[in-house]
C-alpha cells in the first residue's frame, strides 16, 4: 500500500512541477522593459506603441535548437518589446513533420494574436496555416515558405539567389577556373534551393569551374565531418567547398584540420552564428553568406502586429476584398560576410 | 565434553507480510562441529540462514557469536565478524579471474595500482589446502561448477571465518566431486572451524554431519546427534507425519514394449544406445553427470540432432524431424532445469500448464479462459499443488510446486511416454515422495515412464529396471533384484578408464 | 456467502492487479492538473489536434508491442513508415490508382518485415543490429526515391485523403481508425493463441522450444506484423498531409518503445499489452501538449519531457515490484 501512495505522490509532484516550471522558464513570454521604453521615448506614434499586453504572438520553428532560429527570434522579440506585447518561441526540437505540425496545431488551438512560422514542408503545412487564417489568426511565413497556403506574407532569403551569390563569390575568387565541391542536406527544401542556385550558377556562369561532387552532410556536424573527409579523400585538389548549412561548415572545418588541408581548401559557409563568425576571423572559413535572420523575425512581428491591431486599413475588409496592402513576399536579402565586415554581424548577447 | 559454543541463536522471530517465517527458533552450533539444518521448503531454513548471515534482521530474538551478542546490519558485518557463506547459486563474477573474486573488495595495491603479483601469490596460498588445479589467473567462467565452488569456499575461508554456512552445496556436483567437497569440509572441521550444512540429501548428512536440527513451519522441532537417530525418524519429524515407506511399491509386471530405441549415435556425445521401455515398468537411466543421458534422450525426442538411430512407438517406426513430431506421437521430455527451459517463470500457472496444449485447446485461435482454469484446477487437485490463485505467477511458488506445474504441463497433453530428467531436483522430501507416488500411478495407468536421475537412492527406490550409461555408452542393464546402488556403481567403475 | 462486500473486494483486487492502473492514474492526474492551469487543454480543437498527432505513433505501437513481447524490438518502424508513404506517393505519381498504390506499398513493406523476421527468427541474428540496419536501408531508400524533395499526391483520387484528414461525426477519421486497430490489436494480444505463443517465446525461448513451439516461425510473424502496422501508419500519414516527406517517421521508434515500456512492456520480453502501449503514447502526447500549453520554452522541452519520462517509468517500476512480491 505504501508504494502505491508513493506513486500517487510522485504523480502529483509531476503535475505541480510542470506548472511551476512554466512559471519560471525564461522563454515563457518576453516582455522586456516594455512599458518603460514605450512610455518614455516612443510616444510619437501614439497608441501604436502601447500595445495590449495580453496579446501573444508565436514564432513556430522546427529543430528549434538551431542557432539560426535564435537570431530570428531575437528580431521577433525586439519588435514585440517595442509594442509591449508577449512573444513566445514555440515549435518542436525534432526534425519530424508530424511533431512540427502537431505543435503548430496546438498553438493555433490556443488562438494566439498572430503566428510567424517557418514551413519544414510547404505542402504539408498548408492545411494548418489555412485553418489559422480561417479562424482569423494572421500568419506570416519566414525563411521557408508555404506559397500554396493562405499565409499573408513571406519574408525570407531567396535561398536560390543566396546560392547564386555564393557561386559568384567563389567564381570571382577563382578567376573562373578551378575545382569546387558542395556539402548540403537532402531533406530540406530551402537548403536544396541554395544548392540548386549554386550548382546552376556555376554551370551557366563559370564553365571553367568544375563542380566535382555534391555530398550529403547528414544529420549533424559529426556526420558532416565524415562526409567532408570522404569528399576530400576522393577529390584532394578542390579549392573551394561550399557548405549550404551550418552543420556542414562546422563538420567541414573539422575534417579539413584533420586532413591537414586547412588553408589549402577554402570554405564558403552559410549563416552568421558566432562559431562561423569566429571561424571567419581566424581564417578557418573564407566567407559566409548571411541571410537576414534578425530582419526576418523583426519584420514578421511588425507585420503581424499591424495586421492584428487593424493598423493596416486602406479600405474596410481589405483582406476579404483582396486589396493589396502588404507585400506578398519580401526578400530579406543576403550578403557575403568576410574578415573585413565580420565584426558587424555578431548578435549582442540578450 | 561440552565444547565451546561458537554461534547461539536465541528465540528468533521473523515475519514477512502474510507469514510468520520463524517462530522463536533457537539454535546452538559448537566449535568445530558440522551441524546440519533440515526442513521442507517453507520451513524457515533460508530465513534463518539469512538472519545469521546478516541479509535479514530478526524481529525479535538475539544472536551470539562466541558468547558476545552481535547485531548485523548487513552481510558485510557478518562477514567481518567471521561468518562465511557458500551459496547454492554461486556468488562469483564469471568474467573476472579467480584471484580477483577471492579478494574482491580488498585487492592488494601498490601506489594505487593493483599489485597482481602479490594478488596471485596470496590466492595460491589460499587455494593450496584444496590441492586443486585451479590457477589464480583463470577466469571463473572457465571453471567447472565444482571448481567454482572451491573458489567460493576458499574465498570464505580466506576471510578467517569461524563459521561457514553451506547451502545445498552438492546440488550441481557429481559423486566424486561431492566426495572431494566432503574432504574439504572435514579439513575445515579439523581447523576447529564450524560448519552449518543445509541440504535435502539425508544420505550426505548422515555421512559427514555431527548433529542435525529439524525445522518445520518456522519452529525448531528437535536437535539430535547423528549417531543417535535414523533418516526415517528425521523425515517423520520434517514432514510431521509418517511417510511410511520412502518409495512406493515397485511392479513386477512386464508388459509389451511401448518404446523401442535402436543404435542412437552422435559423435562425441553417445554411441550405439539401444533399449526398450515396457508397459507397466519405470525405466531408469543412471550414470554420472556428463555421461550423455540427457543428450540421448533429447535426441530421441527430436530436440537435438543425432547421426544414427531409430525410434518406434508401440511397433510403429517414427520419423523425428523435430520435437513437435515427437509430441504428436505422444512422446515428451521434461527438462532437468525448470528455471532454464522448463517453465515460463513470469507467466501464470494456467499459462504454463497449457503451453504445449495450446493449439489443441484453442477454438478458432482464441484461448478459452474458463477451460484453461478448469484444467489448472484439475491438476492442482491431482498433484496437490499449493497455490492461492491460478493466475499467480509461477516464480512465486516454491520449488516443489514449480516442479509439479512443470509435470502438469506434460500431463496435460495426455502423453503416451514421458521422459523425466531429474524430476525431483531441488525439492524437499515431502514433495519428492508425492512425485514418486505419482510416477508409479501414471505408470500403472499405462503411461510409459523413463526417469533420469543422478541420485542413486532415487533410481534404486523408484525404478523397476535401470540402464547405466558412462561416457556416452551403455555399460549395463539391471533388472529386479539387481537394481542396487552397489551394482550401479560397480558397473560404472569397472569401465572407468583412469 | 458472497455478499456485496465480497464483490467490491473483487473489483478492487481486479483494479489493483490491473497492470496499467498506475499509468491510468498518472494520466488522469496530469489531465486534471493541466485542465486547471490551462483550461484550453479541454477545448475541442486542442483535443482533436492531440488525438490526430498521436494516431500514427499509436498504430506503430500496436505492432511494436508484439515485437517487445517476443523479446526483441523493431527499430526500423520509422523508416518503414516513411518508405510506405513515399512508395504510395511515387506509384500514384506514375498514374497508378492511389488505393492500389497504397496496397503495393504495404506489400513492399511486408517484404522488409519478412527480411527482418527471417534474419531474427530463422537465422538468429540480434534484433537490435538487424532492425537498425534495416532502418538505415529503408531510410536510405526513401532519400534515393525522393531525392530530398517531398512527393505530393495532388493528382490522385482525393477520396483517399478522407482517411487521414476527414471527420466522421466530428471525430477525426484517423483517430477512429487508430482506436479500432487498437481495440482489435489489444483483443488479439490478450486472447488469441498465436499471440500467446509470442508471450511464451519472449518469456523463455528455450522452454518454448521444449513446448513444441516453432519459435522461428513465431518471430517471423511478429516482425511481419510490426512492419504491417508501420506501413499503415505511413499510408495514413500520407493521407493526412497529402505529401510524403523524406524524414517522415524518423524518431518514432524510440518514442514508441518508450511508450510501450511505460505501458508495461518489458524490454526483456514476455510481458506487455496493446492497451498499455496506447496509454504510454497518450501520456507522452499529453506531456508534449502540456509543454506547449504552458509556453515552456522549446529549449526546455527535451529536458522536461525526459525527466517526466524517467519519473513515469520509475513510478511504473515501483508498482510492478510491489505486485511481484
Amino acid at each position: 500500500m505504501s508504494k502505491k501512495i508513493v506513486s500517487i505522490v510522485l504523480a502529483i509532484v509531476l503535475v505541480v512541477s510542470l506548472s511551476l516550471v512554466s512559471c519560471s522558464t525564461p522563454g515563457k513570454s518576453d516582455q522586456t522593459a516594455a512599458q518603460t521604453t514605450a512610455n518614455s521615448s516612443d510616444q510619437k506614434a501614439g497608441s501604436a506603441f502601447t500595445g495590449n499586453e495580453s496579446q501573444e504572438f508565436y514564432m513556430v520553428t522546427f529543430v528549434s535548437g538551431y542557432p539560426f532560429w535564435k537570431d530570428c527570434y531575437n528580431g521577433f522579440k525586439e519588435a514585440g518589446a517595442l509594442y509591449g506585447v508577449k512573444t513566445v518561441y514555440g515549435g518542436t526540437t525534432e526534425y519530424d513533420v508530424n511533431a512540427a505540425i502537431t505543435a503548430l496545431d496546438q498553438i493555433i488551438a490556443k488562438k494566439p494574436a498572430g503566428i510567424a512560422v517557418t514551413a519544414m514542408d510547404a505542402k504539408a503545412y498548408a492545411p494548418s496555416i489555412n485553418k489559422a487564417i480561417e479562424q482569423g489568426i494572421p500568419v506570416i511565413t519566414f525563411d521557408s515558405d508555404s506559397p500554396m497556403s493562405k499565409r499573408i506574407s513571406f519574408i525570407g532569403t531567396q535561398n536560390y539567389s543566396a546560392g547564386v551569390t555564393a557561386a559568384r563569390y567563389i567564381g570571382e575568387k577563382l578567376g573562373g577556373k578551378g575545382k569546387v565541391a558542395a556539402l548540403t542536406t537532402l531533406a530540406q527544401s530551402n537548403i536544396k534551393e541554395r544548392t540548386d542556385g549554386f550548382q546552376e550558377t556555376i554551370k551557366s556562369e563559370f564553365p571553367g569551374i568544375e563542380l566535382v561532387q555534391v555530398a550529403d552532410a547528414g544529420t549533424d556536424q559529426v556526420a558532416a565531418a565524415t562526409s567532408a573527409a570522404n569528399l576530400l579523400k576522393s577529390n584532394p585538389d578542390i579549392q573551394y567547398l561550399f557548405c549550404a548549412l551550418v552543420t556542414a561548415s562546422v563538420g567541414a572545418q573539422q575534417a579539413l584540420t584533420e586532413a591537414g588541408k586547412k588553408g589549402k581548401v577554402k570554405i564558403v559557409a552559410f549563416d552568421t552564428d558566432t562559431v562561423t563568425l569566429d571561424a571567419i576571423k581566424s581564417g578557418d572559413v573564407d566567407a559566409s553568406i548571411s541571410q537576414a535572420p534578425w530582419a526576418m523575425g523583426y519584420w514578421a512581428m511588425n507585420y503581424l502586429y499591424f495586421i492584428k491591431n487593424g493598423l493596416v486599413n486602406p479600405v474596410d475588409n481589405w483582406q476579404g476584398k483582396g486589396y493589396p496592402a502588404i507585400p506578398v513576399t519580401a526578400d530579406s536579402g543576403s550578403t557575403v560576410v568576410t574578415k573585413d565586415n565580420a565584426d558587424n554581424f555578431y548578435t549582442p548577447e540578450n | 565434553m561440552n565444547k565451546e559454543c561458537i554461534l547461539k541463536v536465541e528465540e528468533v522471530y521473523k515475519s514477512f507480510p502474510g507469514t510468520l517465517a520463524l517462530k522463536g527458533v533457537s539454535l546452538e552450533i559448537k566449535k568445530g562441529e558440522i551441524h546440519s539444518l533440515v526442513g521442507e521448503n517453507g520451513a524457515g531454513k533460508s530465513t534463518l540462514m539469512n538472519v545469521i548471515s546478516g541479509v535479514l534482521h530478526a524481529d525479535k530474538g538475539r544472536v551470539f557469536l562466541q558468547g558476545k551478542e552481535v547485531y548485523f546490519h548487513n552481510p558485510n558485518d557478518a562477514q567481518k565478524a567471521g561468518i562465511g557463506f557458500v551459496h547454492q547459486e554461486l556468488a562469483l563474477c564469471p568474467h573476472v579471474s579467480v584471484a580477483e573474486n577471492v579478494f574482491i573488495g580488498r585487492l592488494p595495491q601498490k601506489n594505487g595500482i593493483i599489485d597482481r603479483k602479490k594478488l596471485y601469490k596470496l590466492t595460491e596460498e589460499v587455494l593450496a589446502p584444496f590441492q586443486s588445479v585451479i590457477k589464480p589467473e583463470q577466469k571463473v567462467s572457465e571453471l567447472s561448477v565444482a571448481q567454482q565452488q572451491v573458489v567460493e569456499i576458499a574465498k570464505a575461508l580466506s576471510l578467517n571465518c569461524k563459521l561457514v554456512i553451506f547451502d545445498e552445496p552438492t546440488s550441481s556436483l557429481n559423486e566424486s566431486e561431492a566426495q572431494a567437497l566432503f574432504k574439504i569440509i572435514r579439513d575445515i572441521k579439523s581447523k576447529e572451524i564450524s560448519v552449518l550444512y543445509i541440504s535435502h540429501k539425508l544420505s550426505e548428512i548422515f555421512e559427514i554431519c555431527d548433529r542435525i536440527t529439524i525445522l518445520r513451519d518456522g519452529i525448531k522441532i528437535a536437535t539430535h546427534n547423528i549417531s543417535e537417530t535414523t533418516s526415517e525418524s528425521i523425515v517423520t519429524e520434517m514432514v510431521g507425519r509418517d511417510l511410511g515407506n520412502l518409495y512406493p511399491a515397485k511392479s513386477s509386471k512386464k508388459g509389451e514394449p511401448i518404446l523401442h530405441v535402436t543404435n542412437f549415435t552422435r559423435k562425441n556425445k553417445f554411441s550405439n544406445i539401444s533399449f526398450n521401455l515396457n508397459e507397466g515398468e519405470i525405466l531408469g537411466l543412471s550414470g554420472l553427470v556428463g555421461s550423455g543421458r540427457t543428450e540421448v534422450v533429447r535426441a530421441i525426442c527430436g530436440i537435438d540432432p543425432f547421426e544414427k538411430g531409430g525410434v518406434s512407438i508401440r511397433g510403429k517406426h517414427i520419423k523425428l524431424n523435430n520435437y513437435h513430431s515427437a509430441i504428436q506421437n505422444g512422446l515428451c521430455y521434461m527438462s532437468e532445469d525448470r528455471k532454464l527451459d522448463g517453465l515460463f517463470l513470469n507467466m501464470s500457472i494456467t499459462h504454463n500448464i497449457i503451453a504445449i496444449l495450446l493449439d489443441k485447446i484453442s477454438k478458432r485461435m482464441i484461448v478459452p479462459k474458463k477451460q484453461t482454469i478448469i484444467l489448472a484446477q484439475k491438476y492442482q487437485k491431482k498433484l496437490n499443488i499449493r497455490y492461492a490463485d491460478p493466475g499467480q505467477k509461477v516464480n512465486s511458488l516454491s520449488g516443489g510446486n514449480q516442479q509439479k506445474v512443470m509435470i502438469s504441463k506434460l500431463l496435460a497433453i495426455n502423453p503416451g511416454i514421458i521422459i523425466m530428467d531429474e524430476p525431483t531436483r531441488g525439492i524437499d522430501v515431502g514433495a519428492k515422495s508425492e512425485i514418486h507416488n505419482m510416477l508409479r500411478e501414471l505408470c500403472n495407468s499405462g503411461i510409459g515412464i523413463i526417469v533420469i536421475s543422478s541420485e542413486l537412492p532415487e533410481i534404486v527406490g523408484v525404478c523397476d529396471r535401470v540402464v547405466v550409461m558412462h561416457e556416452g555408452m551403455m555399460v549395463s542393464e539391471l533388472t529386479g533384484e539387481d537394481v542396487t546402488s552397489e551394482k550401479i556403481i560397480s558397473s560404472i567403475s569397472s569401465t572407468k578408464v583412469s | 456467502m458472497k455478499s456485496s462486500q465480497g464483490s467490491i473486494k473483487r473489483v478492487i483486487h481486479g483494479i489493483r492487479g490491473f497492470k496499467e492502473s498506475t499509468v491510468i492514474l498518472i494520466i488522469i492526474l496530469l489531465c486534471t492538473g493541466i485542465s486547471i492551469s490551462a483550461p484550453i487543454f479541454l477545448s475541442l480543437d486542442n483535443l482533436k489536434t492531440t488525438a490526430i498527432g498521436l494516431a500514427c505513433d499509436g498504430i506503430i505501437g500496436i505492432g511494436m508491442t508484439l515485437s517487445l513481447i517476443s523479446g526483441g524490438f523493431d527499430l526500423s518502424v520509422g523508416s518503414v513508415m516513411g518508405l510506405s508513404a513515399v512508395l504510395t506517393a511515387l506509384f500514384a505519381g506514375m498514374g497508378i490508382n492511389i488505393w492500389l498504390a497504397a496496397f503495393l506499398a504495404v506489400a513492399i513493406s511486408l517484404i522488409i518485415g519478412l527480411i527482418n523476421g527471417i534474419l531474427i527468427g530463422k537465422v538468429g541474428l540480434n534484433p537490435f543490429i538487424t532492425t537498425l540496419g534495416m532502418m538505415s536501408i529503408a531510410r536510405g531508400g526513401v532519400f534515393v526515391l525522393t531525392q530530398g524533395t517531398s512527393l505530393s499526391i495532388n493528382n490522385a483520387d482525393q477520396s483517399f485523403r478522407f482517411l487521414g484528414s476527414g471527420n466522421l461525426f466530428g471525430i477525426p477519421v484517423i483517430a477512429i481508425i487508430f482506436i479500432v486497430l487498437a481495440i482489435l490489436g489489444d483483443f488479439m494480444v490478450r486472447k488469441s493463441s498465436p499471440a500467446m505463443k509470442v508471450f511464451y517465446v519472449g518469456s523463455n525461448e528455450k522452454a518454448a522450444i521444449l513446448s513444441g513451439i516453432n519459435t522461428g516461425k513465431v518471430k517471423l510473424y511478429v516482425y511481419l506484423f510490426t512492419a504491417l502496422m508501420a506501413s499503415l501508419a505511413g499510408i495514413l500519414s500520407l493521407s493526412r498531409f497529402g505529401v510524403a516527406t523524406a524524414n517522415m517517421g524518423s524518431g518514432s521508434e524510440m518514442r514508441v518503445i518508450s511508450a510501450a515500456v511505460i505501458g508495461g512492456a518489458a524490454l526483456a520480453g514476455g510481458e506487455g499489452s496493446v492497451f498499455g502501449t496506447v496509454l504510454g503514447v497518450l501520456l507522452l502526447s499529453i506531456i508534449n501538449n502540456a509543454l506547449v500549453l504552458f509556453n515552456v520554452s522549446v529549449h526546455w522541452q527535451n529536458l522536461i519531457a525526459g525527466t517526466i519520462l524517467i519519473l513515469a517509468v520509475t513510478i511504473d517500476l515501483l508498482s510492478h515490484k510491489r505486485k511481484n512480491k
